[in-house]
């Protein structure tokens, strides 16, 4: 049984910062250029999917009773089943990893620090999350915990801040566009909501005195809020069509915030704010990448592993030549194919490892041998 | 714990943030572009700098102020940004801009290069105010600021004093890129000031009406009454004046403030066949008053109050005739319609710009006068009042 524990509370801070914080950023454009102005739709319905995968891997968690991913697969399945799983799984984080470095990169380079070249910002973002998980679940929750609170408060507070910017008659009728294009939002928002499958690393760390599906559920939803929000702010705001054609919706909206004349560019703040809450993403995207190696390969400690996850996660997003090509490749079909298929396989892999360790248990033999 | 030590002064040293800075001495800060056509070449770029980190009263100055307007030609607004670096010992910083400058004649022949070219630069925000200009921009930029150091502020300043709409860059790209909304700018001219006032600068900027913009091109002035009442559509007429000639004497006339006011517009669906019912209403502050009716008493209240309805109203009309004529929409009348009879318009969705201009728009408009300033009554005698000279 793992010996770090966390509360509740602080299980649902994580599980929502997978489900809101890069995407916050990244994702909005891609929805709304699909779904309109129904994008806070497509984005509640993915959350749906986003619980589905939660509330499964936390039945199969609780059900592997402290056991990682790679032991529940190994006793269950066998060498080769640790293998398929572990390797899903570890590779699933690994690119998630990526994929936020190089947000954070794009992000960075493109607003905050202009001219700074790429790879100091990424390089430094990977050390910093390889210190995050290296430290462990434990500190990275409690951070998580209060940059969560300030990033909630600032998103939650979107709506009030940009109160005067509403524009509700340039909105069009509901589903105007009809079904399918809120349909493509869904499938765009899909594998982004699916990264509650990090459920399955933190369960066994969950104080066993609280009750964990709610405490799921509870996270999913937030982290669902704290994404749809910004969505549907960001239509009321701009229209359905121009934010579809930012890069940054999310950022924008922050932009144009302005309670006084003397109090205006807050996105400065906010940005930090969220680089905080991603850079929890990214620590405890790469522990969860690392732990799964370690055992996969039957390495002692997760720091090794964790070094060379930090290191793919850095090649990663050097494969990609600017933002441009990574939101095309964010929304390329066989990338979504790709990861709702990892997410599918882990958890189905998973599923029948308990269904097959309970039925042995039934006949006398336990988990652990 | 040496470790740490030697841990916490690497990262001291990455956390200052030294790479790529820019000292405020060496960025030129941008308040306000002008666009024009070029003589010699297609855009004429203007650019005027407030000097950060320079005294007044050296170097280049317009004013007084250490300011530096500076124009370039070139094939486009990049090159041209590109040929004012070039003269820039600073480097150029949109961070800052407050006001776009668009020429009539660059209008004229579309700006969707300039609007591409704000939303794309990462510098430039939403809430810059776009205004285009009766003339050049260029010459509206180096005209000397009236209450304002800086005329790019002198310019927000007038904008925000006039109270009313207020239209900014983000509002101008959300009516460009709608289905239902056209775009709209308020309009700014160079007068000439009157001679003879000891060092007063011989030009002042103003604004004056409002540009009408057909996609990206501008087709039409509004004048300052129209621009007026398109304010009273566009949702906020708010210290607007309504001036009407006496209900008994037409030679003179009566000015209201508008305290509250609004408007609205509401599709009406006949068959096949689509109106609108156009509900306009106010309360109002008696500013002057040359009539020789008594405000305190409510049969004359009613009087004025019929005059300022009627004087709106036939405002109203000329102003939505002006949209129809040019097939143009800012207050989103079209908008409506789909809002209100979704399934209908999506059958005219592409027809509509053919079938605004012959829908029917009727017009109601109700004027309260609220108050009437401090005064009960008039300051003068009124007609009775005065003794007869014998």
């Amino acid at each position: 049984m793992p010996t770090i524990r966390i509360s509740g509370g602080l299980y649902a801070c994580i599980l929502a910062i997978f489900i809101y914080a890069t995407q916050f950023v990244f994702l909005p454009a891609t929805v709304i250029r699909e779904a309109y102005q129904e994008a806070w739709l497509a984005a509640a319905i993915s959350g749906l999917y986003g619980l589905g995968v939660a509330l499964v891997s936390t039945w199969i968690a609780l059900h592997a009773r402290g056991s990682s991913v790679v032991q529940l697969a190994r006793q269950s399945l066998g060498a080769p089943g640790a293998w398929l799983v572990g390797g899903l799984y570890g590779a699933f984080f690994t690119v998630i990893f990526g994929f936020g470095l190089r947000n954070v990169l794009d992000f960075t380079v493109m607003l905050l620090l202009p001219g700074t070249p790429g790879i100091p910002v990424v390089a430094l973002a990977a050390l910093l999350a390889l210190y995050g998980s290296w430290q462990g679940l434990e500190p990275t929750a409690r951070v998580a915990f209060t940059s969560h609170l300030f990033a909630a408060t600032m998103i939650l507070a979107l709506p009030l801040f940009l109160g005067r910017e509403y524009r509700v008659l340039q909105l069009d009728p509901f589903l105007w566009e009809g079904l399918e294009p809120l349909a493509r939002g869904v499938v765009k928002a899909l594998p982004w909501a699916g990264q509650s499958l990090i459920a399955l690393t933190l369960v066994p760390h969950l104080n066993p005195k609280v009750p964990p599906y709610r405490w799921t559920a509870f996270g999913v939803a937030m982290g669902t809020v704290l994404l749809a929000l910004p969505m549907g702010v960001a239509t009321l705001v701009f229209g359905p069509i121009l934010p579809s054609r930012f890069l940054f919706p999310s950022y924008e909206l922050l932009s144009v915030i302005g309670v006084t004349e003397a109090l205006e560019r807050l996105q400065v703040v906010l940005v930090v704010i969220w680089m905080a809450v991603a850079f929890v993403k990214l620590s405890v995207g790469l522990y969860a990448a690392a732990r799964t190696w370690r055992e996969v390969f039957g390495v002692r400690s997760h720091r090794g592993p964790a070094v060379a996850v930090a290191a793919v996660g850095v090649g990663i997003t050097q494969l990609y030549t600017g933002v441009l090509e990574q939101i095309e490749s964010a929304g390329d079909p066989l990338v979504t194919a790709a990861e709702l298929g990892t997410q599918g396989a882990v958890l189905a892999l998973l599923a029948l490892a308990v269904l097959l360790y309970r039925r042995r248990a039934g006949s006398g033999a336990g988990l652990h041998g | 714990m040496g470790r740490r030590i030697l841990v916490l002064l690497l990262v001291a040293g990455l956390l200052t943030g030294c790479w790529s800075r820019v000292e405020i001495n060496d960025l030129g800060v941008v308040l306000g572009i002008g666009v024009d056509v070029g003589e010699e070449q297609a855009v004429r770029l203007t650019f005027y700098f407030a000097l950060s980190g320079r005294p007044a009263g050296r170097g280049a100055q317009v004013g007084g102020e250490p300011v530096w307007v500076v124009s370039r030609e070139a094939d486009n607004l990049s090159d041209a940004i590109r040929q004012i670096s070039l003269a820039s010992a600073r480097r150029i910083s949109l961070h800052h801009l407050r006001v776009v400058l668009i020429g009539e004649e660059y209008a004229r022949k579309g700006i969707a290069d300039l609007l591409d070219f704000l939303g794309r630069n990462e510098q430039v925000r939403y809430t810059l105010r776009p205004l285009v200009v009766r003339g050049r921009a260029q010459e509206a930029l180096e005209t000397l600021p009236q209450l304002k150091g800086l005329q790019p502020t002198n310019i927000v300043g007038i904008m925000e004093a006039k109270g009313g709409v207020n239209w900014r860059l983000k509002e101008f790209l959300i009516a460009r890129i709608s289905d239902t909304h056209s775009g709209w700018m308020f309009a700014v001219e160079v007068i000439r000031r009157p001679a003879g006032i000891p060092d007063a600068p011989p030009t002042a900027v103003s604004l004056r009406g409002a540009g009408l913009f057909y996609g990206d091109q501008l087709i039409r002035f509004l004048d300052a009454s129209e621009a007026q009442t398109l304010s009273w559509l566009m949702g906020n007429p708010r210290e607007s004046i309504i001036s009407t000639p006496c209900p008994e004497d037409p030679n003179k006339t009566l000015s209201a403030a508008v305290l509250k006011g609004g408007t609205q517009i509401r599709p009406v669906l006949r068959g096949r066949t689509f109106s609108f019912d156009v509900l306009a209403s106010a309360q109002v502050n008696l500013v002057r008053l040359e009539c020789p009716e008594a405000v305190a008493t409510t049969g004359d209240r009613q009087l004025l109050e019929e005059r300022l309805a009627a004087d709106l109203k036939r405002r109203l009309e000329r102003v939505i005739a002006v949209f129809q004529a040019t097939q143009t929409d800012p207050p989103g009348f079209g908008k409506r319609l789909q809002l209100a009879y979704p399934d209908y318009f999506r059958s005219i969705r592409k027809r509509y710009p053919q079938l605004w201009p012959e829908a029917e728009v009727r017009i109601a408009t109700e004027v309260t006068i609220r108050q009437s300033g401090l005064l009960g009554g008039p300051v003068n005698k009124r007609r009775g009042e005065v003794p007869q000279v014998q």
